[in-house]
């Protein structure tokens, strides 16, 4: 039985009293501990897809027409107040950009403190304690000192480590993460992947993992599913994508990764 | 365009009083320096339209004669502030340095000084005429535009664009020019619209005072001169240039707000 | 081959300013003692992280900043005229061209600070230099937001291109495209040095795209040059830990 499980989704912007589609009938399963890659080039839709699951969406979006089974319930039929528990509980996001979604004026230990108590339900001492464990599990050094510094004395890297201690916080069972390296050097990108694997296995979650750069899929992914234009164009296991690619878009995507992804 | 409410309503106030003011020749037939001593103080009528002031002279020719006198004053005193402002300000901003340095200091001095009261000092002393308002309000107001520039300058100046432009050999005048003026305008340009209102503000001030435009050249501050002591009998006195003025700022306001929207 | 340039223990240090006078008060220094030079019709690569200093170099080198100490040295037979003879690709394709200016007058003004072609025959220089990148004549009056950012960097390699450079340095050129233009940009990118004989200064952090087409290659690292050698070598051979590293993490 899947854990996540998404049918037929559509997603349009209104844009001046006209409706343009966005994504469209897109199917996407993911089970219970499995990496899927969802990748794609930017404007694929991938990042609206992922939203939609919990109904992120911008402002002038709009499912359309679909389904997000998770766990057996239909996340797009529940309301604000109920979505609210899932998101960071039981599905958690990082994102690309983890300065910009850090709140620049809390220091990184209240902000990880808050979700800890928002989903945790502890008090301050024991939140303070566990964000310190956090933090030490994202091999971050001086974790105390870290407590009380600000996201923007940080550097990219460390911040991400942050976001992804802050998503963990709750023990989610799926963790959707939107090019969460791809603003990172390839040094740090390799440590922030090895964490992320770390994390999975200790922890046991899903991973639905989006990005647009193959030779980063192949070393993570169990299965891939490729987007092309809003919708999903090819969906198989890892290797065979690289080996038997089968929609022309895959293959150009893999051109271009034999050219340019590949040492 | 009229999506934009605020432009929308800004032009169209603006093109009503241009309209006035280029057509009052064709809009009245009374000639607005000219005294009747047998209607003085009458009321709105069919023949007058907005009624006649203290020296029988008819109300309306003088709004709309005044309107020329106010709105070039207006736009004039804004173009000198603007010139001089662009100028200091994105010499300021491009070469950096002591220059920079400098003008900043002028410029916080300047504004130590409360504006108004200083226009108010330097008219005093010198000879009231339009040339010498357009100047007083020029030369006082350039530092918002000088300020406005020299940031949005300074932001521009680090952008891939202009790196470019100087990598492909271009001078340091065409720079400031061609690539950073049209793309450091907008802010300047809303406030230059802003600031046309203020400056018609400050003539209506001066010239009610009596130390701006002189009569039986009408400009709506002057005619506002006469409603201190008219205010009891004659309403139409104090209401129609107040209004007038009330109005026409309100439209550069507006204007203003629809080019900030425009520009975004 | 001849040496074209070459950059002689370039340093960068940045100052911190303070006060109605601009006082120094302190420095972050960017670039420490750089050794590089360049050859005639190579390819070269330097390989840097983010924060490395590879784009003070690219900006040291055109003489865009200056440099704290050190020298640029151009061959005084290669290179006549430094703003014409040596030009940039930036990385933002979004903001290395003027929003408020059309692609024709973008294009046309190299040729027109150089007075590469007289005047009547601009308009057919500018059509012939976007049919070069593979843009076709109904760009001319439109403007940069009306395109993608790989064919806003077409425009900007137009741009330089129209300067009739011998150099080409060209700082993370394809980074910020998409996956399949960034391949069709490198091939691109290799086809015209081939054509039109140039020299490059190729500026990456990816070490894939850099084997494709550098020959020789500087790996830089927090302001200094750690390891240089041939294509071949660095890939084969890496000596310094640091570019032992940077292999490690794109292979791995």
């Amino acid at each position: 039985m899947a854990l996540l499980q998404i049918k037929n989704l559509n997603v349009s912007f209104l844009i001046n009293g006209e409706s343009l589609p966005v994504i469209s009938g897109v199917n996407l399963n993911i089970g219970e501990n499995e990496t899927l890659v969802l990748a794609g080039e930017s404007g694929s839709g991938k990042t609206i897809t992922s939203l939609s699951i919990t109904k992120l969406l911008p402002k002038n979006s709009v499912v359309t027409s679909g389904e997000v089974h998770f766990l057996g319930t239909d996340l797009l039929q529940l309301k604000e107040s109920e979505l609210c528990r899932v998101r960071g509980a039981e599905i958690a996001y990082v994102f690309q950009e983890p300065t910009s979604f850090l709140n620049p004026i809390f220091t990184i230990g209240n902000q990880l403190m808050e979700v800890i108590i928002l989903h945790q339900g502890v008090d301050r001492d024991a939140a303070y304690s566990i964000a310190v464990e956090l933090l030490r599990q994202t091999k971050l050094s001086s974790p105390e000192r870290l407590m009380h510094s600000y996201p923007h004395q940080l550097s990219g890297g460390m911040n991400q480590r942050v976001f992804l201690a802050m998503s963990l916080a709750c023990r989610p069972r799926l963790l959707i993460a939107d090019e969460p390296t791809t603003a990172l050097d390839v040094t740090v990108e390799a440590e922030i992947l090895r964490l992320l694997k770390e994390f999975k296995d200790k922890l046991g979650f899903a991973l639905l993992f989006i990005t647009h750069n193959l030779s980063l899929a192949r070393k993570i992914a169990d299965r891939i599913c490729i987007m092309y234009q809003g919708r999903i164009v090819e969906e198989a296991g890892v290797n065979d994508i690289f080996t038997a690619p089968r929609h022309p878009h895959t293959q150009k995507l893999l051109w271009a990764y034999e050219k340019i992804g590949r040492l | 365009m009229i999506g934009n409410k605020s432009l929308f309503l800004g032009a169209a106030i603006i093109i009503f009083f241009t309209f006035m003011a280029l057509a009052a020749p064709f809009l009245t037939e009374y000639e607005p320096a000219l005294i009747d001593g047998s209607n003085l103080l009458m009321p709105p009528s069919a023949r007058h339209l907005l009624g006649t002031d203290s020296l029988g002279r008819d109300l309306a020719s003088r709004i709309f004669y005044g309107a020329r006198i106010s709105l070039s004053i207006g736009i004039l005193a804004v173009g000198v502030a603007t010139v001089l402002g662009v100028f200091f300000g994105s010499l300021a901003a491009f070469y950096g340095g002591i220059l920079d340095s400098l003008l900043m200091r002028l410029v916080d001095i300047m504004l130590c000084f409360p504006t108004f009261y200083l226009i108010l000092g330097i008219a005093a002393i010198t000879q009231p005429s339009v040339f010498n308002i357009v100047l007083i309000i020029g030369l006082t107001s350039w530092m918002q535009p000088a300020r406005l520039i020299r940031s949005e300058i300074l932001s521009l100046k680090e952008r891939e664009f202009i790196q470019a432009a100087k990598a492909i050999g271009a001078s340091n005048m065409r720079i400031i020019l061609r690539h950073l003026l049209p793309n450091a305008l907008g802010p300047v340009l809303v406030n230059a619209t802003l600031g046309i209102g203020g400056a018609i503000m400050v003539e209506s001030g001066l010239s009610f005072l009596g130390l701006g435009v002189q009569p039986p050249i009408p400009s709506w501050g002057n005619i506002l001169m006469e409603s201190k002591s008219t205010l009891g009998v004659a309403w139409w006195i104090t209401v129609f240039p107040g209004l007038a003025i009330l109005i026409t700022i309100l439209g550069f306001n507006f204007l203003a707000e629809g080019l900030k929207k425009k520009i975004g | 081959m001849e040496k074209i340039l070459e950059l002689r223990n370039i340093s960068k240090v940045f100052s911190i300013e303070r006060g109605l006078f601009k006082k120094e008060i302190g420095g972050l220094k960017a670039l420490d003692n750089i050794n590089l030079s360049l050859n005639e019709g190579a390819v070269c690569g330097l390989v840097g992280e983010s924060g490395s200093g590879k784009t003070t170099l690219a900006k040291i080198l055109l003489k865009l900043i200056p440099a704290t100490s050190g020298e640029v040295w151009f061959n005084p037979n290669k290179i006549t005229r430094l703003r014409k003879d040596v030009q940039i690709i930036f990385q933002n394709p979004y903001a290395s061209l003027n929003p408020k200016m059309r692609i024709f007058e973008i294009i046309s003004e190299p040729l027109v600070i150089h007075q590469i072609v007289p005047r009547h025959q601009i308009k057919d220089r500018v059509i012939q230099l976007l049919n070069r990148v593979g843009l076709d004549a109904m760009a001319f009056s439109r403007y940069p937001r009306q395109f993608s950012g790989g064919q806003r960097q077409r425009i900007c390699i137009a741009r330089a291109l129209a300067a009739e450079p011998k150099v080409l340095v060209l700082d993370e050129p394809i980074s910020s495209l998409d996956l399949t233009v960034q391949a069709e940009m490198l091939d691109f990118f290799i086809l015209l040095k081939e054509k039109l004989e140039l020299t490059y200064l190729f500026i990456s952090h990816n070490l894939a795209v850099i084997k494709r087409i550098a020959d020789y290659i500087y790996v830089i690292k927090e302001g200094k040059i750690v390891e240089e050698g041939t294509s071949w070598l660095i890939f084969d051979q890496p000596k310094h830990i640091y570019t032992q590293q940077l292999l490690a993490s794109a292979k791995n």
